[in-house]
């Protein structure tokens, strides 16, 4: 049995031991190098742009702009970006391309003969802009005094919205007898995955442009780059090489589109040597999207017996300036921020609006951290003024198996919700009072002072949350695997075909376990042959906390088509699958009634911390972090993804701080823009799992990678709340922000 | 365009190249000159010398020295931090110094930053500066034609400014005999564990059990260069280090400095931690139970 070993993973050496290949390790000596320009406007009208000196940089190759581009437009779900800004194009986009709407627009590519040589090309590249004024927040975009995307069907900066009418709010309000409420502001997050953007482009052997590079979806990543050549799909060919951390930062395009123009045009030229390119770290945390910010606004009610009567909200989430996937971010947000709870009640209005800022975009838990945080922040203030035990107003409210969800259908059976609150709240001794010292762990949090104990304060905090597993709201959802089956009498080796992208979570790993058991072979004998669009169908993405789920029934049922060809006699015996999960519909535009999900992971947490009431410093002394995972197929992977989700989760709320003003990212560097270091993480981090079958799940699997992220911000806010007696509305909770709201709380 | 690199043996044949080549710099451990160096956002952030001339390869700038018995102690202006810490005299008598260096970026940077570098970099948040000022530490400065010593908080004139002539490099750090019955701390904190000190403070007491007798505080990262805080020393100094006195001492201390709002901490947020470090450095150094040992 493959499944459930906790095998060390087949990639471990080589990345252990520098010998993997990463994007920026691929670049024979001969390749050319390639520096993509920004605009550095983040809203301003081309006037005039002029190459004529940067290509008579010595060294510079070619120079590749707007009039390069077949069809000068992008998008994952809409065509709403150019690639590149300019004056001159092809005429054939949707999206006008004079104006740069972000400070990360791209107008150029230079290609040269050295890295040197292309950033002294780059800079010689002269643009003359007329300013426009810069759409900064989520405030200035509403007032839609000037609009980012004019020529947007909406006619309004707030481009796309979602609606929940359940039940009858009057009742709710009536039938209340305490109601809570918040204004809450959600921070930008950074992915600051360790390996910034990188790749190569080369046309192959077989003509195809093909390109290496860093993603989560090969087989988007090629449709997007044929979309914007003009060129049919199978002409394009993506291959993944190593990947050093994606988080939803590597969803959508960064040199993808650009490295495939420079190599068609080297091509075309009768140059055969491959392009690479490689982005600074700030040209990263410049030039990608972020976990969105937001502005919430919620209502809570409830009978003093603790059973929710209503919720409102409005949600604001900053889409910056083009729509990566923040329709798709928002949809979750939408349904997380009413909570993984029975709602009978409820009136939600979410906005998706374009400002001149950094895109939002897809991070670890899509929109499920910033309605998830309002949600259970929510809960935790209802506790409070019920005065009951947090985890025993949400065992009274607890979505369970056959509960109604928000959008006014049954959640999909295998609701385990109640028990995940169960064996988390008994894990941390939430019915016993808290222990005046913080536990021994692995780890000291460093207290930064010698600190004085007078002046410590310990408490605890409590969240539970839902996220779905798979794509939603409609969007076709589908996984493909190939399995052959070598040998004579019996089987001496399988082949394993699959698109899913190794992201650094260990997805490669599983895929072998899976395939392994499905046969029935030990897994040394399964070669696996991953990430290449030549070689294997559409997998979907690596995000939404799907890759296990979709992989493992995609594999399930390759093995089973294998065994069907090798009974009947082929050799190899070849079975290729694509699975298909049960179908999910948009939300109807007035009511929000619709099946959004298919399936959902549970993951409820507690939290220790300790706080110097003098400094504002925040410590983390004790995780427990509980998840129904459904089953391990590789427990040592499962507790990976939580320790590493706790650690994301913590800077999320404690830590990052990305400072934008007027359009640009003030602190792009990891000097400025601060994530964990080993001496921040929490002391301990005890991982609870829980293995009950999700009735749709391979070996009955559930997704659970983003779901450390989600309940980890508002459990740590209670905790701080009980440490202090101050609720937090804003974070990340910076030791002068912490410092500044105790005193405005303290009497004076 | 990369520096040219030179490796002098000498202080001497250091000296000599500085002066030679208009904009050359000495590099001891790069951890900042490196930082300066790379190429960030195109066209921003690059900040390459013409050379660089190495400090790692000189003999005298890698020794720490007593001088002669109880005298004072010499630390060479290349050694890596690690090991000034790990000395056993500069353990024995300058708790405050390893106390900065424990906290001071990472074991990687500990194995490679120097005193020369932190000094010659002169950021207002340098770490070694509070303790060594504190402990009224002499930069002994070389260059083409004389070998001179100033106190470190005039070597260290403004942001990014030091006393340095063209020509000159930090040679080493002095300090003085310590007295007995002193005992001193350094207390600093950043927004995570490593991170630029949005405050620090170095405090080197000498009471008779009762009464101050002396008091030297020295401050990092509240104005543009590490400054004593002379209107608090002067208050305690000779006073009863009740807790009515040393909270008007936190006071003053507030009061006296003079830090900026940036985007790591507000200025009032400064000023307040100076008045907290206070009042804790003066709690640690009286505490007789203190694991903490200054010289006896
Ligand atoms: C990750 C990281 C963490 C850090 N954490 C801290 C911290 O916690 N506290 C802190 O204070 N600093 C910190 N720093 C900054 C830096 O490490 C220190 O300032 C260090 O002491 C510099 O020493 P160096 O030998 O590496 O200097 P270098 O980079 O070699 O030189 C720094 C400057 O000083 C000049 N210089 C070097 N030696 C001499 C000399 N002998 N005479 C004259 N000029 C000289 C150089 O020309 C250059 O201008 C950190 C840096 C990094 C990268």
């Amino acid at each position: 049995m493959s499944i459930g070993d906790p095998m060390i993973r087949p990639d471990a050496r080589a990345k252990v031991t520098g010998e993997a290949r990463y994007p920026d390790d691929l670049a024979p000596a001969d390749a050319l190098h390639a520096q993509v320009v920004f605009s550095n406007q983040p809203h301003a009208r081309m006037v005039s742009m002029d190459t004529t000196a940067a290509a008579a940089v010595p060294g510079v190759v070619m120079i590749l702009t707007s009039a390069d581009v077949p069809v000068n437009e992008y998008g994952l779900t809409m065509f709403d970006q150019p690639v590149f800004i300019g004056l001159e194009t092809t005429g054939r986009s949707r999206v006008p391309a004079d104006v740069s709407r972000w400070e990360a627009d791209h107008i150029a590519l230079v290609v040269a003969e050295s890295p040197e040589a292309a950033t002294a090309g780059a800079e010689a590249i002269e643009v003359e802009w007329e300013p426009l004024p810069v759409v900064a927040d989520i405030e200035a975009a509403l007032t839609d005094e000037v609009l980012v995307h004019p020529e947007h069907e909406s006619g309004s900066n707030s481009y796309y919205g979602l609606r929940i009418r359940k039940g009858d709010m009057a009742h709710g309000w009536e039938q209340a007898d305490v109601v809570v409420e918040g204004t809450y502001h959600l921070p930008h997050q950074e992915h600051a995955y360790l390996q910034p953007e990188a790749g190569m482009a080369y046309v192959d052997e077989q003509g195809r442009v093909t390109v290496e590079v860093p993603g989560q979806w090969a087989h988007e990543d090629q449709e997007q780059i044929a979309h914007a050549l003009d060129l049919p799909p199978e002409r394009v060919r993506v291959i993944y090489p190593e990947i050093g951390g994606a988080f939803g930062g590597r969803e959508d395009m960064s040199l993808q589109i650009v490295l495939a123009l420079a190599a068609r045009a080297l091509h075309e030229r009768g140059d055969s040597r491959p392009v690479t390119s490689r982005w600074s770290r700030e040209e990263s945390i410049v030039g990608h999207h972020k976990r969105h910010r937001g502005i919430i606004t919620a209502r809570l009610g409830a009978t003093r017996e603790g059973k929710i009567t209503a919720v409102e909200a409005r949600v604001h989430l900053d889409a910056g300036a083009y729509n990566y996937t923040s329709n798709k971010v928002l949809g979750n947000c939408h349904l997380a921020v009413a909570g993984a709870y029975e709602v009978p009640n409820a009136h939600i209005d979410s906005h998706a609006v374009y400002t001149n800022s950094t895109p939002g975009g897809a991070f670890r838990g899509f929109g499920g951290p910033q309605g998830g945080f309002v949600a259970e922040t929510q809960m935790n203030k209802l506790a409070e003024a019920l005065g009951m035990d947090p985890v025993e107003l949400r065992r009274r409210n607890a979505l369970r198996e056959g509960s109604i969800g928000i959008t006014q259908t049954p959640m999909p059976p295998g609701v385990t919700l109640p028990e995940v609150i169960e064996a988390c709240s008994e894990a941390a001794g939430m019915d016993q009072p808290l222990a005046p010292e913080a536990p021994d762990g692995p780890f000291t949090p460093f207290p930064t002072l010698p600190p004085e104990p007078i002046a410590v304060k310990r408490g605890r905090g409590f969240a539970a949350a839902f996220k779905n597993v798979g794509f939603s709201y409609g969007f076709p959802e589908r996984c493909e695997a190939e399995i052959r089956l070598h040998g004579d009498d019996r089987i001496e080796r399988v082949e394993l075909f699959h698109a899913g992208a190794e992201v650094g979570q260990g997805a490669h790993t599983v895929d072998l376990q899976m395939a392994a058991d499905a046969v029935g072979v030990p897994v040394e004998m399964v070669e696996g042959h991953f990430s290449d669009t030549a070689t294997s169908g559409d997998s979907g993405s690596a995000s939404a906390s799907r890759l296990t789920w979709m992989s493992g029934n995609s594999i399930l049922g390759a093995a089973e088509e294998a065994h069907k060809a090798w009974l009947e006699g082929d050799r190899p015996a070849v079975g290729h699958f694509r699975f298909v999960p049960p179908p999910t519909t948009t939300l109807d535009p007035e009511t929000g009634e619709g099946v959004p999900n298919f399936t959902y992971g549970y993951v409820a947490q507690a939290v220790e911390v300790s706080v110097d009431i003098e400094t504002g410093h925040i410590t983390v002394d004790r995780v427990v972090s509980t998840h129904d995972v459904g089953r391990a197929i590789n427990r040592a992977l499962v507790e990976g993804q939580i320790q590493g989700g706790v650690v994301q989760g913590q800077g999320y709320v404690l830590s990052e701080n990305l400072v934008v003003e007027n359009g640009h990212i003030l602190n792009p560097r990891l000097s400025g823009y601060l994530i964990p270091g080993i001496g921040d993480i929490p002391g301990r981090v005890d991982s609870v799992v829980l293995e009950l079958a999700d009735p749709l799940g391979p070996w009955g699997a559930r997704g659970m990678a983003e779901m450390p992220m989600i309940t980890y911000a508002p459990a740590v806010i209670a905790a701080v709340h009980d440490a202090t007696g101050v609720w937090f509305d804003e974070f990340p909770l910076t030791p002068s922000r912490v410092l500044a709201g105790l005193e405005e709380a303290a009497p004076h | 365009m990369s520096p040219r690199y030179h490796m002098p043996r000498s202080v001497s044949e250091a000296v000599e190249i500085l002066s030679s080549v208009p904009g050359a710099l000495p590099i001891a451990g790069g951890t900042d000159i490196m930082v300066r160096m790379r190429p960030g956002v195109p066209g921003g952030g690059q900040d390459v010398p013409p050379a660089l001339v190495s400090l790692r390869h000189i003999p005298e700038l890698a020794a720490i020295e007593e001088s002669d018995p109880g005298g004072a102690l010499r630390i060479g202006a290349a050694v890596p931090l690690r090991e000034v810490a790990d000395n056993p005299t500069v353990k024995a008598t300058l708790p405050a110094l390893v106390e900065a260096i424990e906290v001071f970026g990472s074991p990687q940077i500990r194995n490679v930053a120097t005193l020369g570098g932190n000094l010659g970099n002169a950021s207002p948040a340098a770490d070694s500066a509070p303790p060594l000022i504190a402990y009224g530490a002499r930069v002994e400065i070389t260059g083409p034609d004389s070998t001179r010593r100033v106190p470190v908080e005039e070597f260290l004139t403004g942001p990014g400014r030091t006393a340095l002539a063209p020509g000159e490099i930090v040679t080493a750090v002095t300090v003085g005999p310590r007295p007995t019955g002193e005992r001193s701390t350094y207390l600093r904190q950043g927004r995570v564990r490593m991170d630029v000190a949005l405050v620090g403070l170095a405090t080197r007491l000498a009471t008779d059990g009762v009464t101050c007798v002396d008091i030297r505080l020295a401050a990092g990262a509240v104005g543009p260069t590490p400054l004593r805080l002379t209107a608090a020393e002067s208050l305690l100094r000779g006073s009863r280090l009740d807790p009515d006195t040393v909270a008007r001492a936190a006071a003053r201390a507030e009061a006296e400095v003079s830090p900026i709002t940036d985007i790591r901490a507000s200025e009032g947020y400064r000023r307040h931690l100076i008045g907290v470090f206070l009042r804790r450095s003066i709690a640690r150094l009286t505490d007789p139970v203190s694991p903490q040992e200054g010289s006896s």
